[in-house]
């Protein structure tokens, strides 16, 4: 396996393929520290806690039919909650190309962001909806 | 995925949707919300059932990515 250079990755956003106004995509996955630590220890015991996810996005915004805008602003508006897939490559899903995909909902929406002369871009953080968070297949 | 379930839809929006191209049509059993939300949001439009029947997917249609 070679290291990878991003330059094909794949968003998918509640089925719509977003990933050609994609200039960045973090997926993100945390678990809580319990400090379960105990009288007489001589180091502290740390346990994990309760699992959490996020995908951070920075999109490219178009306010095209079809494009970014019209699919962000209807899950932010209807508090949907949406699956999203995020892959390597737009390649087939593989042990080589595995595939990062949940349930989640946008909290937070910004739909312009922007100085003059910039291009419009904007994050966009899509935080876990579901019990079973980021799931990993490569198949 | 069952030919007997869903609604065939072609996607009239830029991006890809379900993994289909746009002008591609492909065969999902959406949820009447995620139906209308892909419609309103200019992804896709529901093709008639005839065309179903008459008409085979696309070249380049690829239902292993579809949903």
């Amino acid at each position: 396996m070679s290291k990878v250079v991003l330059t094909d990755a794949s968003v998918t956003v509640n089925s719509v393929d977003l990933s050609d106004h994609v200039q960045q995509v973090e997926v993100s996955m945390q678990k809580e520290e319990v400090d379960a630590t105990g009288m007489g220890a001589v180091a502290k015991e740390i346990l994990p806690g309760l699992a959490d996810a996020s995908i951070t996005v920075t999109f490219q915004q178009d306010y095209a039919a079809g494009s970014v805008d019209a699919t962000l602003e209807p899950l932010y508006t209807g508090n949907s909650l949406f699956p999203i897939e995020v892959l390597p490559t737009s390649a087939t899903v593989s042990a080589t190309n595995p595939s990062y995909s949940g349930t989640f909902v946008l909290l937070e929406y910004t739909p312009i962001s922007g100085g003059v002369g910039d291009l419009s871009t904007m994050d966009v953080t899509f935080r876990n909806a579901s019990q079973a968070g980021i799931v990993r297949s490569t198949a | 995925m069952s030919r007997d379930k869903g609604k065939r839809y072609r996607v009239v929006g830029p991006n890809r949707v379900a993994g289909h191209l746009p002008g591609e049509t492909y065969k999902a059993d959406y949820s009447a919300e995620h139906e209308q939300y892909l419609i309103t949001a200019g992804h896709v439009e529901i093709v008639d059932a005839k065309a179903d029947d008459n008409n085979p997917p696309v070249e380049g249609d690829n239902p292993a990515r579809g949903g």
